[in-house]
């Protein structure tokens, strides 16, 4: 893959607005089949230009209003906020009070710093393989409980850019959501509590809600090769005693033992998993395994930021915008192959730019009539490049939305007796 | 014979006329009374009414709700007042409606400060909470749908083949009899305070709440509702009422001479919501 240098960025994002970005997907998305009026035009965008300036407010009339401002602004950073009661870019006409954020979707943002005191590969902004599993849990663990628990039915997972995930959740009735719900559905889905202070960080009763089972479910099929494998969780002295840290006192010495007496992550976790569930709830007085759960729940469950989610006129990066930082494009991930996703092989803004160079080149050589080839490229460029199974991705998702909007208006005018 | 019978007519359709007004011995209060009344009778369901919240106030310090001993009282008191509470095999229109104008005269005088405001939702709540929890089974789906609360009891099987998750994350349903238990099934943000301390089992968008907690849930639907009603009563309290201006009412007892001075007629009031 071509490598990525930021000082190419202004010239990169030139040729990515003007050839590649999939506008027409893009708007089909946020225009949500135009059957509320204005819905795309009170739309808040925000963009990131050159040299840190940031404007806010920006809002569009239509597909071909946004390409034009995007490929005159060429913004570093693109994020999408809320719709709001008036145009956006009109706001300060509005009166006091009067200009409003009124929906939004649904969304959630997940880090990997936010991880740091639990692996042991990566801190901070860098990510790597054996740590990406992180992500597939949260993905996984968070899509299962919208999905099943929550009957959300349109949710788009993206790769941030560099070490996150983000996930949009846009079934119409979400969009409506109060802040108040949004926060009761963050706090719902998060187990572990306390920041860099507090050693254990997740506590179970003894009656284990069933979203709390299903969880543990889907971390027991990574856990072996993630935890005991990867990151090795029981590997040294310094990894044992953190996990140690987690064990009620009582346990202790047993544990040293085990520690003692095997030498491999898995050969330990196993003994420890016996020493545990010989362990009693104090409030039952049960015996089972709630501290091997609370262990794996603290390593791997993923860990949600308030914040992003409660807020309507929450700002988030935009699908398709890319990482000023990696050059990486925020493209959709494929839910149904979620375990073989691999942040390091999504398409940087230079590969991408590289590819259709190559590809522009190799037309202009087999001679193709100049004018053509514009409405050709303006139509099918990104087919041409490693974006177009990531578009196609996003296609799908625009379908399932489509589908239901068609059924939904077939609902109300069964009901209306409109035939 | 023919004039006897119109006359028959006649009453059994006012007889059929108000029941449905008041279908049942509690309410949301959700739609004012439109009728004239006296100002005698104003003024009696007012002090009736007041007498009563503080009596609610009053067992509710000296006695646990919801005990046996505090609900004999709490009834004993209402019967005192003759407002309903219970369904009973008399005609309960009259009880009810007392309750139902007593009530609305109240937010009248209790809309007007934030001490005010949080007293009478507090008493009111503690009423309700008590009128529901001697509510019969099968008239707590009627009362709920009558409401426009969506909440709907859940069929036997469908509980049947929930019962593992529905037992494992409702705390209201350990030591109880899960035959016995009543499960409404209701879309998940309407159970707010129970989803988001995982306090309740979700599907596909809809919590499955034990009736214990269908209780919490409405008395806070009460308590959003009356809160909002207040706010917007002191708008129009604060404005010129629709009253004929002949005099002015102070009326006696302690609590109403909180009430500003209200210009009526001596004989008839329209109260005008």
């Amino acid at each position: 893959m071509e490598a990525f240098d930021p000082a190419e960025l202004p010239e990169l994002l030139k040729l990515y607005y003007r050839r590649l970005f999939p506008y027409a997907q893009y708007y089909r998305w946020l225009n949500y089949g135009g059957v509320i009026k204005n819905y795309f035009q009170h739309r808040e965008f925000s963009f990131t230009l050159k040299d840190d300036i940031y404007i806010r407010y920006q809002s569009f009339n239509n597909q071909s209003d946004l390409e034009k401002e995007m490929q005159k602004m060429n913004p570093y950073k693109i994020d999408i906020g809320a719709v709001y009661s008036h145009r956006p870019n009109q706001h300060n006409t509005v009166k006091l009070g009067a200009f409003q954020a009124q929906e939004k979707e649904l969304v959630f943002d997940i880090d990997m710093t936010d991880y740091d005191d639990v692996r042991r590969c990566c801190s901070s902004a860098d990510i790597c393989s054996k740590c990406w599993t992180l992500m597939t849990m949260a993905i996984r663990i968070i899509d299962r409980a919208l999905k099943e628990d929550f009957g959300f039915k349109h949710r788009l997972w993206v790769y941030s850019g560099r070490r996150g995930v983000h996930c949009w959740v846009c079934d119409e009735s979400v969009r409506k959501l109060s802040s108040a719900v949004r926060s009761g559905i963050v706090e719902y889905l998060s187990l572990v509590k306390g920041g860099p202070d507090v050693k254990k960080k997740v506590h179970l009763s003894e009656k284990i809600h069933p979203f709390v089972r299903k969880s543990i479910n889907i971390i027991n099929k990574y856990f072996e090769e993630y935890a005991l494998v990867d990151q090795d969780i029981l590997g040294n002295k310094e990894s044992c005693n953190k996990i140690l840290a987690l064990a009620p006192e009582i346990i202790h010495d047993e544990l040293q033992q085990v520690f003692q007496n095997h030498h491999s992550s898995l050969q330990r976790w196993e003994h420890l998993k016996k020493v545990a569930r010989c362990l009693n709830n104090i409030k039952s007085d049960k015996y089972g395994p709630w501290l091997e759960w609370e262990i794996m729940l603290q390593y791997c469950f993923p860990r949600l930021d308030i914040n992003v989610s409660k807020g309507i006129n929450h700002l988030l990066k935009s699908p398709f915008s890319v990482h000023p930082k990696t050059g990486r494009i925020s493209v959709p991930i494929d839910l149904q192959k979620v375990d073989q996703f691999d942040p390091f092989t999504v398409p940087t803004i230079s590969s991408i730019c590289h590819e259709l160079d190559a590809i522009s080149t190799i037309e202009e050589e087999k001679g193709e009539n100049k004018a053509e080839s514009i409405i050709k490229h303006r139509t099918r460029d990104y087919k041409k490049t490693s974006l177009a199974p990531y578009v196609k991705v996003f296609e799908q998702f625009l379908e399932n939305l489509d589908k239901s909007r068609k059924g939904e208006l077939l609902r109300k005018s069964d009901l209306q007796k409109d035939f | 014979m023919q004039f006897s019978g119109a006359r028959w007519k006649k009453q059994k359709l006012a007889g059929d006329q108000r029941n449905m007004c008041y279908p049942h011995s509690l309410q949301f209060y959700l739609q004012p009374p439109s009728e004239n009344i006296s100002l005698i009778e104003f003024e009696n369901l007012a002090i009736d009414r007041v007498k009563l919240l503080k009596v609610v106030e009053n067992l509710g310090v000296s006695y646990v709700k919801g005990t046996e001993l505090y609900q004999s009282k709490l009834e004993a008191e209402i019967r005192k007042v003759k407002f309903s509470f219970r369904e009973n095999l008399e005609d309960e229109y009259e009880p009810r409606r007392r309750d139902h104008i007593s009530h609305f005269i109240l937010r009248l005088a209790y809309c007007q400060s934030e001490d005010l405001r949080r007293w009478f939702i507090q008493q009111e709540m503690d009423l309700l909470r008590f009128r529901f929890s001697i509510l019969p089974k099968d008239k707590i789906q009627d009362f709920l749908k009558d409401s426009h609360l969506h909440f709907e009891a859940i069929k036997d099987e469908e509980k049947t083949l929930r019962e593992k998750e529905i037992i494992a994350s409702s705390p209201s349903l350990s030591g109880t009899k899960w035959e016995l238990e009543s499960v409404y099934k209701i879309p998940f943000a309407d159970a707010l305070d129970l989803f988001r301390g995982r306090k309740v089992y979700l599907e596909d968008g809809f919590a499955y709440v034990p009736l214990k907690d269908i209780v919490a849930i409405v008395l806070n639907e009460f308590r959003t509702k009356l809160s909002k009603a207040l706010a917007t009563a002191l708008l129009y309290v604060k404005q010129p009422c629709n009253f004929q201006d002949i005099g002015h009412l102070h009326l006696s007892s302690t609590e109403c001479q909180k009430w500003p001075p209200v210009p009526m007629t001596t004989q008839n009031i329209t109260i005008y919501f």
